[in-house]
């Protein structure tokens, strides 16, 4: 502490240092002796803030205070250590914490908007502020002039709030968008890899491949979609083998003209088909008799083929004829004939599907399980389709064996016409044709050259149409002339049937039977093998029953010696192994020597 | 852990990946746009608020302190005048710093 009794200036405590000049030295105090405060601006940092009271006339006492201690900036009086304060009187900036040389970008500010109270910004170089003003009203205490405070805060602080805000929420974006991702992948690959699955197999249908199957476990819509596709892909196998089946079926039967082959072939693929136990075809075998034939295939066992003579009763062809599309017997209910043969051996489901040609119904077909089966619509449109193609064929066959018949009975008619100019010769021609046909059996020739040999017996006279009545049965011997007619009997045989395209392989056989196996035959001349076979046979039938038979000019011959002319002739007249074949026949007692059952 | 990318070989699998990303990001980017527009709205009003709060106490503070630096200059010149009244310098020509 300083002396005080010099009359100098005495500073009592704080900061000892005097400053040079003070504002109200020599002036009184204010008025009434109110205190007196004054802000002296100096250097920014050094702004005088003086307190003058004055305890008597003479004397007064006066403090200087520190603006730090005034805004009680050592006290950390505000909440935020980034918020500067700043004292301002008439625009300048007596004191503030703002950083060096910022206090002038204030004032300037604050001369922009001279009387602005409140809130405002302002910016110094690169930096914004957040400023707020507010007055500090002294006059009445402290005979201070109007001083205004701001309070300053960098925005940039202001906000750093908000950047931690948005690196927080960055982070929950990235992370979010990364779970995203990871989930949606495996979605995906759930979705997708079945997708392909799918798109794999029906890539493999459409290159027709019907065996591909798609397995899937994905337990979700895609399995079943796999398991629709499956199924979808079996019944489309099942479909194309159905109709190849079918196709097979088309191309055999209607190619055959024999019912017995038709049946059979129905029979041996009927299962491909419908995956049955047990195919059975029923026929009606003489409509007058009403009998009927069943033939039957047990595909499972070992059974095979069985056929057997079927007795239709009335009812039982009522019940085929009320039930035209297809019948199944009702389990329980009293089975017909037909099925009761199949139910004893084991089989519980039956499909029964009629067959109506322009006679009514003509046959049936029954489709046998032995485990219980339910008989779907494809089934049942399955099975009406084979038993309509059956029907056709058996039709087919039908007017084929109608026509044969035709056939026949025209050249038995043609024979009996050719034998009937003559008493002596009725029913040559027949017997000469089942002679004939069964020497050609007994040579193993095939169905089809003894049929032509057997055609060919039947009308091998037919040019003896042309011989007058008077020569054939001509008691005495020939002239050279008549002779010469009789030997042109061959040639107009096959002058008369030359027309008929259906007779052109008989015409050889007819125009040689009276050729002989060594050159002395007519009307040819030929020998050997030049003589088709059939002719060879023909010849030998023919002599036979020439011989044994009577005629206007001698009688009958004995077999036995007609039998001995035939082995003398062998290898002269006749061909040596027709003979032996002949002479077979002639020596099997069972044989009916003079049968005339030429039909086959 | 590796992750198999092969299946973005498929169209289908692209579009439904695009469409899963698209819908994860497209609410979450606006929700944040808007969240952080709000967050700073707020937040400037809060620290306007807090200057202006902040301005009023320290007015008050202000004030005080002028009364409180008063009394304790006047408690000083009472115990001057006990002690050395008649020495006292002639009024203005004496300064005592109290602090």
């Amino acid at each position: 502490m300083l002396d005080p009794h010099d009359g100098a200036l005495h500073t009592l405590g704080g900061d000892d240092r005097v400053p040079e000049t003070l504002p109200w030295e020599g002036e009184a105090p204010g008025p009434g002796g109110r205190t007196r405060v004054t802000f002296s601006p100096q250097a920014p940092a050094d702004t005088a803030i003086r307190m003058q009271i004055a305890p008597d006339a003479r004397k007064s006492v006066v403090a200087a205070l520190r603006p730090h201690f005034l805004l009680g900036l050592d006290q950390e009086m505000l909440a935020c250590e980034t918020t500067k304060v700043g004292l301002v009187q008439d625009g300048a900036v007596l004191f503030s914490s703002l950083p060096p040389g910022q206090d002038r970008v204030l004032e300037a500010a604050l001369r922009k908007h001279p009387h602005q109270m409140g809130a405002f910004t302002w910016e110094s170089g690169d930096r914004r502020y957040l400023a707020h003003a507010t007055p500090l009203y002294l006059k009445g205490s402290f005979e201070a002039p109007l001083l205004t405070l701001v309070l300053s805060l960098p925005q940039k602080q202001a906000q750093a709030p908000l950047g931690n805000f948005a690196t927080t929420f960055i982070l929950l974006i990235s992370a979010t968008v990364l779970v995203t991702i990871l989930l949606s992948i495996k979605q995906i690959r759930k979705g997708t890899v079945p997708l392909e699955e799918l798109r794999r197999g029906t890539l493999r249908i459409a290159a027709g491949n019907l065996n591909t199957r798609v397995h899937l476990e994905s337990n979700d819509e895609f399995e079943d979609l796999a398991e629709a596709f499956n199924a979808m892909v079996s019944k489309l196998e099942r479909q194309f083998t159905t109709l190849t089946s079918m196709a097979s079926i088309d191309r055999e039967i209607l190619s055959l003209l024999h019912t017995q082959r038709i049946v059979d072939t129905i029979l041996m693929h009927a299962d491909s088909i419908f995956e049955c136990d047990a195919v059975a075809v029923g026929l009606l075998d003489t409509p007058q008799e009403g009998a009927w034939r069943y033939v039957l295939r047990e595909i499972r066992d070992a059974g095979g083929r069985e056929e057997r003579p079927l007795i239709l009763e009335a009812h039982e062809r009522r019940q085929l004829i009320d039930h035209a599309s297809h019948f199944i017997p009702s389990p329980g209910a009293p089975l017909p004939g037909y099925l009761r043969l199949l139910d004893q051996r084991g089989y519980t489901a039956f499909l029964v599907i009629p067959i109506f040609l322009q006679q009514g119904l003509q046959a049936f077909a029954v489709i046998a399980h032995r485990a219980p089966h339910e008989y779907t619509p494809d089934e049942l449109d399955q099975a009406r389709q084979m038993a309509d193609r059956l029907g056709v064929a058996l039709y087919n066959a039908c007017l084929i064996e109608e026509l044969n018949s035709l056939n026949w009975g025209t050249m038995t008619a043609l024979a009996r016409v050719v034998d009937a100019t003559s008493p002596w010769t009725a029913g040559h021609s027949e017997r000469v044709a089942a002679m004939a046909a069964k020497i050609a059996r007994a040579m193993n020739l095939c169905e089809h050259e003894i049929d032509l040999i057997t055609r060919a017996g039947l009308l091998h006279d037919i040019g003896k149409i042309s011989v007058p009545a008077e020569i054939l049965d001509k008691p005495g011997a020939l002239s050279p002339e008549e002779y010469h007619l009789i030997q042109q009997h061959p040639l107009t045989a096959v002058r008369i049937l030359e027309p008929i395209v259906a007779f052109t392989e008989l015409l050889p056989i007819i125009g040689q039977h009276h050729e002989r196996y060594d050159r002395g035959g007519y009307p040819y001349g030929l020998s050997g093998e030049d003589i088709v076979l059939g002719a060879r046979i023909l010849a030998v039938a023919d002599t036979f029953d020439a011989m044994t038979s009577d005629r206007p000019y001698r009688s009958g011959m004995q077999k036995v010696k007609a039998l001995a002319l035939i082995r003398q002739e062998k290898q002269r007249q006749f061909d040596p192994d027709v003979v032996s074949a002949f002479l077979s026949i002639v020596d099997n007692p069972e044989e009916e020597f003079r049968c005339t059952d030429i039909s086959g | 852990m590796r992750i198999e990318l092969k299946f973005l070989s498929s169209k289908v699998a692209r579009r439904v990946f695009l469409t899963f990303l698209l819908c994860a990001l497209g609410p979450m980017a606006t929700l944040a746009l808007i969240t952080l527009s709000e967050v700073s709205h707020q937040l400037d009003r809060y620290n306007r608020e807090r200057l202006q709060h902040e301005a009023a106490v320290l007015s008050l503070s202000i004030y005080d302190r002028l009364v409180l630096a008063e009394t304790e200059l006047n408690l000083i010149a009472h115990h001057l005048s006990k002690t050395t009244t008649d020495k006292l310098p002639a009024p203005g020509g004496t300064l005592w710093i109290i602090r």
